[in-house]
């Protein structure tokens, strides 16, 4: 018998297990998640959290009126809003229901991309946000636990090289902190999503990933 | 549309779901993952079915990226051996059904997209169709294609 024959017969096999499942079938049932509605929802909560740091620094800035202290409240503020823009335009562009019309490779791409960006995106926010924080945060305290004006404390030496310490070690530490977390979030997923990107492009080496999401 | 309608075209075709999940789950448990998550996507889908193609088609489409999508969930090592302890019942189990399982455990030994590609081919599309449902050229189907059959024949002869 030819191959196609063969193929043919497997029409015929009859699986008590999966008709069941069909008898079954209830819509109204919580659905599988897609990996998409996943890092949706990872950005909605990263969305919450930067809402919280905004409203948080916008009532010191209102009530602690240190233009030291304003002036990294307003850096900040200014980056949480860049911040939760870009999480909002991606959470928005993210489709998590498989539309038919797409190809296999679109839809591989689409999760590439995605994730590729909200990886980015994490990392940049990481970068900056717990440095500053921390070095806004010290000002803070400071503010509250000291009678000395924060521009006298401002201008201590050793207060300045706690600060650029502070930076210089939080800043890499942030970064691959939120980079080796990622990775051990999305590693498997590209690896996985490049692999088949790659096969279906018949492409050697790295996936090139240049569609529209 | 309503429920009944799609249910009913559902099991119509559901051979269809019954070859790509064998072809794809490693274990009794997945296949049965991987069905519920078929279904559910076609249901959610549904409304967007506008009858351009075929539903078989349309299903064929939502199976393999539901598949695909599902897999990277989960993904272990994978197994291409035989499937589980729980087996697709075939009614009167002969020469030619054996050979069919036995042709079903040599696609599974092809890679992912392979798969993909070789049960196509075997449930009737042309190459135009799956370039078309994979997003690839018709040239790399056609080469895919020659290989895989190779493949597969290499795997049955052994």
């Amino acid at each position: 018998m030819s191959i196609e024959q063969n193929w043919k017969q497997l029409d015929k096999q009859q699986d008590e297990d999966l008709s069941s499942l069909l008898r079954n079938f209830d819509p109204s049932k919580p659905a599988f998640r897609h990996p998409l509605e996943h890092i949706r929802n990872r950005m909605r909560l990263g969305m919450m959290i930067l809402l919280i740091f905004l409203c948080a620094f916008t009532v010191i800035l209102v009530l602690y009126p240190a233009w030291p202290l304003n002036l990294g409240l307003c850096v900040m503020i200014s980056y949480i809003l860049w911040g939760i823009f870009s999480y909002w335009r991606l959470y928005d562009r993210i489709s998590n229901t498989l539309i038919a019309p797409r190809s296999l490779l679109d839809e591989m791409r689409r999760h590439y991309r995605t994730l590729v960006s909200q990886r980015k995106m994490s990392i940049r926010l990481g970068l900056i946000l717990w440095p500053v924080s921390v070095v806004t945060g010290e000002m803070f305290g400071h503010l509250l636990g000291s009678d000395e004006p924060l521009v006298v404390y401002m201008q201590k030496t050793s207060s300045l090289i706690e600060w650029a310490v502070g930076v210089v070690i939080l800043v890499p530490i942030s970064y691959f902190l939120t980079k080796s977390l990622t990775k051990g979030i999305y590693q498997r997923d590209l690896e996985a999503l490049q692999r088949n990107i790659r096969e279906l492009e018949g492409v050697p080496g790295r996936a090139v990933v240049t569609a529209e999401l | 549309m309503s429920e009944a309608q799609f249910l009913e075209l559902v099991e119509q075709n559901q051979g269809i779901i019954y070859k790509l999940v064998a072809l794809y789950a490693r274990d009794a448990e997945e296949k049965k993952d991987l069905y519920q998550e078929i279904l559910l996507y076609a249901w959610k889908g549904w409304p967007g079915f506008r009858g351009e193609s075929s539903f078989s088609t349309w299903l064929y489409r939502i199976s393999i990226n539901s598949i695909f999508t599902h897999r990277r969930k989960r993904r272990r090592v994978d197994y291409t051996g035989t499937l589980d302890d729980h087996p697709a019942q075939v009614p009167h189990s002969s020469v030619q059904q054996e050979e069919a399982l036995r042709l079903q455990q040599a696609i599974r030994q092809l890679s992912e997209i392979d798969r993909a590609v070789i049960s196509f081919h075997l449930d009737g599309f042309g190459n135009p169709e799956i370039a078309e449902m994979l997003g690839i050229t018709i040239n790399h189907v056609a080469v895919k294609l020659h290989r895989c059959k190779q493949q597969v024949s290499n795997l049955l002869k052994q």
